[in-house]
């Protein structure tokens, strides 16, 4: 495996990485729909009911 | 006469308020009360729903509900409550909560120091609620001309005071359970309590707004009213008397124009000085002893010492808790636990004080509160006539409501909106951010071909990282450019009128006028399409228009009409295209009349809306909402979407053993749909080829084409019968939308819906398809 695969892969992994933390983090936060703009205030995750409910 | 029987710019009073339940309630709770001066300004183009002007606001409601309404003509022109020349007492200043002037110092408990001061913000829908919140606490939470906007509550910190927390609540109209966000606001009042209450109210409405403020009076809390859009009244010539309203409600009232940001920072320090020393109002009681004999008043405070341990127990308000008692609220009774001798005695005093008043529970309860509101309005109120803000609503609905206009209007504003989305500005900027991801992978690309990198980790770059993630954000110019065209017309106050002009077709498939906005944003893209049914305020009502936007033909279905009306019918395309988009709605509103006999049983939420004045949009609120926009989709790109598209890279490019394949027909995605092949037989799909187009479709409908494109390498008209590419165009059109639509669905119903929309949708498609197959072999084609 030459140096520039390793680097490539360096930077796949990186990517990667930040992809699952960010992933990880928003669940530690009880953020079960990544990415959903109402997800702070989601009572799906609050009240047991679904989005909105 | 019914109400539905007047004729356009008659006025009348209303004599009775028929009908029953929650809906009545909510009728009366907006004001539609016997005595009250009612006007009709016009029907909807269709006939129904009606627009009437009462307590100086626009109403909408069905002719139904109008019906139960009985009025007697008055040839006096249209009034609200309130002065139109004003009183003019001398009154002591400073007001109330200003050093404590009318504060009663021995009741006084102030809290301990470092004690979190929590605040609820609570007012009517389209109220600036949420402009207030993000002056207060420097958020930039969206908010629009449009009742509804906020849906969940939200939390923040006020600006300066870090000890504190205030929480935006959805707009309601009175503290009766009538829908979801009336609950939310009114189980947060009451459990959570919060230690003080910032009541707004839009002061160019203020008989009808403080209807409410009536309610929370009850309830006890520390309270602070704001006055909002006060520069809009004074600007037209109005003005209210401050010292003196707050002298007759008891706490402190502080005019402001909160998108103005004027006034505000008065309203904090009140609010900080009532929450801090729990000044709580200095009058709860409105029920006037001397109107019809005091029948209510003596009710009222009959059954206030009836079930005063009970409240107490229960920590709800006795006062609150009586007057809802006697409306007739389960929640409170249930929650009370009366015994049975209590509640035969509750009963006894209802039906004496019904006797004596002559009017029914519910309306004798309204009826007190407003009586209470027209004295404190013609005291403390100098009302313009007519607003310039009104004036030119009016003027500017004689074409987007009026008979003749109003559906050409709709229609030719939702093309422009389209047009200028999808043709214009979207793939303008849409090319732009292609260029420069094209530019970027092809540095990228030739980076690791001179490096020499390993074949492996370049195919999972190129076509992982750059193809997957890079061909999902070139869609972020045309989400957000809808978005701001959506953001333009919702701030505008034009979306209400729509949901008024369309309710009465949107009825007949058993949804209510406000279905119409998602369904129209569906043609865009479904995921902003299901986002935007949050503003429904039924869950029957949302949950039906989500399972319908995806029969509207989205736009990254484009493509797959273009690939194969250019290869088989390039003769026909125009009318091919327009009946495939014909044919989604068909289906659509087939599933919809299917849905309301079985799935969705009932009627669609009443149409009680009221109508917005037409308002400038705010540049600051466009650009928050595109920013806020384009962040979410950007964090959900390179998150979830770039994992999913790594993980199909993989299948497609792996076979079983994990061997790298050349050929995508050894590939493990290549398996898996060999094997699902022979469902799509009866169809004409049969090819595994096909069957791959198909599930990558899942990923991104724009795919389609580019795995097709791939998998013929000799040309799809080579490998395809015409009655097969007519098929495979229908399947595409009414199959399960993409995942991340289906992820959206999840979001707003849960994993169950969205599993059912999948399947669903495919088997509807597949229904579909095969009927165009034994149609066309019948018709001797293929």
């Amino acid at each position: 495996m030459n140096t520039a695969t390793i680097l490539a892969v360096i930077a796949v992994l990186a990517i990667l990485f930040f992809a699952v933390r960010y992933i990880y983090k928003e669940k530690k936060k009880g953020n079960h729909c990544i990415g959903c703009p109402y997800a702070d205030s989601c009572p799906k995750h609050k009240n047991g009911g679904g989005c909105g409910a | 006469m019914k109400l539905n029987e007047l004729k356009q710019n008659q006025s009348a009073y209303i004599c009775s308020v028929g009908g029953e339940g929650a809906l009545r309630q909510h009728l009366l709770d907006m004001g539609v009360i016997p005595g009250a001066h009612v006007q009709l300004v016009k029907f909807a183009p269709l006939g129904d729903p009606m627009e009437v002007r009462i307590h100086g606001y626009e109403l909408t409601l069905r002719i139904s509900d109008a019906e139960q309404i009985t009025v007697n003509l008055t040839e006096d022109e249209f009034r609200g409550q309130g002065s139109e020349t004003g009183r003019r007492d001398e009154t002591d200043h400073p007001g109330l909560g200003e050093e404590g002037k009318y504060h009663d110092k021995e009741s006084e408990t102030p809290l301990p120091d470092g004690t979190k001061l929590t605040f609820a913000l609570v007012g009517n829908q389209n109220s600036g609620k949420t402009t207030l919140f993000n002056q207060l606490t420097g958020s930039n939470q969206h908010v629009g001309n449009f009742p509804g906007v906020t849906v969940d509550r939200k939390d923040g910190v006020i600006k300066g005071y870090p000890d504190t927390l205030i929480t935006d609540l959805p707009g309601i109209y009175s503290m009766s359970p009538y829908s979801g966000e009336e609950i939310v606001s009114r189980d947060f009042v009451l459990k959570e309590k919060p230690k003080a209450i910032i009541n707004i109210l839009d002061v160019t409405s203020i008989d009808r707004s403080m209807y409410l403020t009536m309610q929370l009076l009850e309830m006890g809390f520390p309270m602070v009213v704001a006055l909002n859009m006060m520069d809009e009244m004074t600007g037209n010539g109005g003005s209210v008397d401050i010292n003196l309203i707050e002298q007759m409600l008891g706490v402190p009232v502080v005019p402001i124009s909160a998108a103005a940001n004027e006034g505000v920072d008065e309203l904090v320090s009140h609010a900080i000085h009532v929450a801090k020393y729990q000044e709580g109002p200095l009058r709860q009681d409105f029920c006037d002893s001397t109107d019809h004999g005091g029948a209510v008043h003596r009710c009222l405070h009959a059954v206030i010492h009836l079930i005063e341990d009970h409240a107490e127990r229960a920590g709800i308000p006795p006062r609150f808790a009586a007057a809802k008692l006697i409306e007739g609220d389960e929640l409170i009774l249930d929650q009370l636990r009366l015994d049975q001798n209590e509640k035969e005695t509750l009963e006894h005093i209802i039906m004496q004080m019904e006797n004596e008043r002559g009017l029914d529970r519910s309306a004798a309860m309204a009826d007190m509160r407003y009586s209470f509101i027209y004295r404190v309005c013609d005291r403390c109120v100098k009302k313009p006539k007519e607003s310039k803000e009104l004036l030119r609503s009016r003027r500017y609905d004689n074409v987007l409501t009026g008979k003749y206009s109003a559906i050409p209007v709709f229609i030719a504003v939702m093309g422009l909106v389209f047009f200028l989305t999808f043709s214009v500005i979207g793939p303008f900027l849409q090319g732009l951010l292609e260029n420069g991801i094209g530019l970027l992978g092809d540095a990228v690309e030739g980076a690791m071909e001179a490096g020499g990198v390993n074949e492996a980790i370049r195919s999972l770059v190129m076509k992982g990282v750059f193809e997957g993630v890079g061909s999902v954000l070139s869609f972020l110019p045309i989400i957000v450019t809808m978005f701001f065209f959506l953001s333009l017309l919702e701030d505008s106050g034009y979306i209400a009128r729509v949901a008024f002009v369309m309710d009465k077709p949107l009825r007949r498939i058993g949804l209510s006028g406000r279905s119409i906005v998602p369904m129209l944003i569906g043609f865009g893209c479904t995921v902003p399409a299901v986002m935007a049914t949050r503003t429904l305020p039924s869950s029957r009502d949302r949950r039906m228009t989500i399972l319908l936007t995806p029969f509207m033909s989205c736009t990254a279905k484009l493509p797959i009409y273009g690939f194969f009306v250019n290869a088989f019918f390039p003769r026909h395309g125009w009318w091919i295209i327009t009946a495939l988009y014909l044919l989604g709605i068909v289906t659509g509103i087939l599933s919809a009349l299917f849905m309301k006999k079985t799935l969705f049983k009932g009627d669609a939420v009443p149409l009680v809306m009221e109508l917005p004045n037409y308002r400038l949009p705010s540049a600051a609120n466009v650009g928050h909402l595109i920013w806020d926009k384009s962040k979410d989709f950007l964090q959900r790109a390179f998150s979830v979407i770039l994992l999913a598209t790594i993980v199909v890279w993989f299948l497609q490019s792996f076979s079983f053993s994990f061997n790298m394949v050349s050929d995508a027909q050894d590939s493990i995605l290549a398996a898996v749909a060999g094997v699902l092949a022979p469902v799509f037989s009866p169809v004409g799909l049969g090819d595994w080829r096909i069957v791959t187009a198909l599930i990558s479709g899942f990923m991104a409908k724009e795919s389609v084409v580019a795995t097709m494109n791939v998998l013929f390498a000799g040309g799809v008209a080579a490998a395809l019968s015409s009655l097969e590419a007519a098929s495979m165009l229908v399947f595409s059109l009414l199959y399960t939308p993409c995942v991340a639509a289906v992820a959206a669905v999840k979001r707003e119903l849960g994993g169950g819906w969205a599993l059912y929309v999948v399947l669903c949708q495919c088997g509807i498609a597949w229904v579909a398809a095969l009927i165009v197959r034994l149609i066309g072999l019948a018709a001797g084609l293929g």
